[in-house]
């Protein structure tokens, strides 16, 4: 890759690559199928892999990134709710990594301690360090919350919540 | 027929069954609420004690609980950008902007109204069409149908106005996601890695809402601590329920058109309004003058989906009522409620127990005004919302779209899909691809195959021959060459 087509890559080149990747997989596992199962996946997953390929080489040329020059954004001309534009990538990047370590913190919390604890712990933290509420408030509204979810999922609709990893590993049952 | 109109309208209008269609509309407006609940699971929790009341009632019942959900799932999907259903996914795309501007209650008053007037359209188009549907049904084939699924899936692909190819590319992997598990014809697993949870396929509901959802989430709360949904709007900002009455006056012709195409896609098995809404709001694109305003808060972007929503919910209970088919997994446990009830959904229903039908249609078109009512009543409280703190809102929001995504299936696999698809619907936010063909695709998939495979077993190639097929078949030529054209177009312009 030349020094100039790596300053042009678009960013979309990555997410090219793993959509073509993706129905690469499935076009290509498919063939292990007999020919009725294979029928519609191939119908579908061929042309669509050509696109694929098609939109990966546009991204790699960096074509994608002006498709739409002169408007305020690259991707202008996609139908989608608008990124604010306002915001630095950088800044929008860093938020997003940290906005996500809260929400694979919570389905790590699901995952070892179950729903119905990891929720007013989840929502109580969020409060106190994110959204730098007072811990009473923090406390109140994990309560609700706790309340709600407990009343309406447990009691009223009887969900068959996921055995905790915690729970198990204590061989604690509820 | 005119009997039947009279003795049906006798039995809905008595104070004990309007009290039931109200109760309907109550309880499922304070569970409908809710993201991924919706009427379905309140018509789960009720199923045992419907089966003990007399059939006309428990129809009431029902149908204010099915209503209720239509209208009231629009909520988290304009106030938070979370879709209270899939059939709710295409109103995120306007109304969440709007909420951003501090045009929440005027989203919600267009919203509300387009609903209630959809469904009226809906409900007469069906009591008019009954005579007829019959007819009209056969004349659809398999190759007819399956070209209609794939006019749909073109259709939205080619939506996303600037990038044709990225949509068709995120259409067709919408597809052969919705292929993982069992085929349909062969029964052989697909792409399931031996894992059970693959068996069945990925439930739709954890991928909506980690491509739409969590992406809106996270750009939400984005600002300083202390920022509001409608952060760009001042807390004075004068915009009511009633401009959103006014716009829905002002595109009447619009919403007239988004609640045909509701009923017609209604009429039609297994499309469903996840559909209807997509191809109401592609169709309200198209055919709007003026379309660069459509994704930022257009309230055009509104009405159309909403009215079809709501009109092809009518349509549905034409063809469970009617046919005997269930065009939705709601509609599925509503024939299993009428089973129990004694009642057998087929031609019959046209027939033998025609007044009960029309008691069905009637209470649709109240229970209808009574959700209408009822959720314009608090449009100015639940436009409040949009004031609150974002930080305050995000850990409750995040904790019922996990709870949404889990009752899918109550499995792990809801919760690794959920995450997965929501990384990729960031992605896919920030780097342009669009998302809704990605849902789309995955909706029409099970049909598409099946009257796909069906249309090549028993026709071979002289299915494209006939006359339905080669209009459809035209119409998405056309959508292509317009779509590309517009593209070409713009780039031109750039």
């Amino acid at each position: 890759m030349t020094e100039a087509s790596r300053k042009n890559l678009d960013p979309s080149f990555w997410l090219s690559l793993f959509f073509t990747t993706v129905i690469a997989l499935l076009v290509g596992t498919a063939l292990r199928l007999d020919w009725d199962t294979r029928l519609f996946p191939w119908a579908i997953g061929i042309p669509a892999l050509a696109l694929a390929v098609r939109q990966l080489l546009t991204d790699w040329r960096g074509a994608g990134a002006t498709t739409e020059e002169g408007e305020a954004t690259p991707y202008a001309g996609v139908l989608d709710i608008p990124v604010d534009q306002s915001i630095s990538p950088e800044e929008m990047f860093r938020h997003t990594v940290k906005t996500a370590r809260w929400i694979f913190a919570f389905a790590f919390g699901i995952w070892f301690f179950g729903f119905l604890v990891s929720i007013p712990i989840f929502v109580f933290f969020y409060l106190v360090y994110e959204a730098q509420a007072h811990k009473l408030s923090g406390l109140i509204i994990a309560g609700l919350t706790f309340l709600f979810v407990w009343g309406m999922f447990d009691q009223l609709m009887h969900l068959a919540w996921p055995e905790a990893a915690l729970f198990t590993l204590l061989g604690i049952k509820f | 027929m005119l009997d039947a109109i009279v003795t049906a309208t006798g039995e809905i209008f008595t104070l004990s069954r309007m009290g039931w269609l109200l109760g309907g509309v109550l309880l499922g407006s304070v569970i409908g609420f809710v993201p991924g609940i919706g009427g379905r699971t309140t018509l789960a929790i009720l199923l045992p004690f419907i089966v003990k009341m007399d059939p006309a009632s428990a129809l009431v019942l029902i149908v204010g609980i099915h209503a209720i959900g239509n209208t009231a799932d629009t909520i988290p999907a304009i106030l938070f950008g979370i879709p209270g259903s899939t059939s709710a996914t295409a109103t995120v795309m306007d109304g969440f902007p709007m909420a951003k501007k501090g045009e929440a209650e005027r989203a919600m008053g267009a919203s509300f109204l387009s609903s209630g007037i959809g469904g009226l359209i809906g409900a007469f188009t069906v009591l008019a069409t009954i005579p007829m549907i019959r007819p009209l049904i056969l004349t659809f084939g398999n190759p007819e149908f399956f070209m209609t699924a794939i006019l749909a899936i073109v259709m939205i692909a080619l939506l996303t106005g600037g990038a044709p190819v990225k949509g068709l590319i995120v259409g067709g992997l919408g597809l052969l996601i919705g292929m993982i598990g069992d085929a349909p014809q062969t029964g052989v697993q697909r792409w399931t890695f031996d894992q059970l949870y693959l068996s069945d396929g990925i439930p739709l509901i954890p991928i909506a809402l980690g491509v739409f959802a969590i992406p809106e989430l996270i750009d939400m709360t984005l600002g300083a601590t202390g920022t509001r949904i409608a952060a760009a709007a001042p807390i004075t900002s004068i915009s009511t329920k009633w401009r959103g009455v006014k716009d829905v006056a002002a595109n009447w012709w619009l919403l007239v058109r988004s609640s045909f195409i509701g009923s017609w896609i209604g009429i039609l098995p297994g499309i469903g309004s996840s559909s209807a809404i997509w191809l109401a709001y592609g169709h309200a694109v198209q055919s709007g003058k003026d379309k660069e305003n459509f994704g930022k808060g257009d309230v055009r972007g509104v009405i159309a989906p909403e009215a079809a929503n709501n009109a092809s919910d009518a349509g549905d209970w034409c063809l469970t009522l009617a046919f005997g088919i269930p065009g939705s997994a709601t509609m599925s446990l509503i024939m299993a409620a009428m089973l129990l009830l004694g009642l057998t959904p087929g031609p019959k229903m046209l027939t033998d127990h025609l007044n009960l039908t029309l008691v069905i249609v009637w209470s649709l078109v109240l229970a209808n005004l009574m959700a209408t009512g009822l959720c314009f009543a608090f449009t100015k409280q639940l436009a409040g919302i949009t004031k609150l703190p974002v930080h305050y809102l995000f850990p409750v929001l995040i904790v019922l779209i996990f709870l949404a995504a889990y009752q899918s299936t109550a499995d792990w696999g809801d919760l690794v899909a959920l995450l997965g698809f929501s990384v990729i619907g960031v992605c896919m936010k920030r780097f342009g691809w669009p998302r809704p063909p990605l849902i789309v695709g995955m909706v029409l998939q099970r049909l598409a195959e099946t009257y796909f495979f069906l249309t090549i077993k028993l026709y071979g190639f002289s299915w494209l021959t006939r006359p339905i097929v080669i209009i459809i078949f035209g119409l998405t030529v056309w959508t292509i060459v317009h779509a590309v054209r517009r593209h070409s177009k713009a780039k031109a312009q750039a």
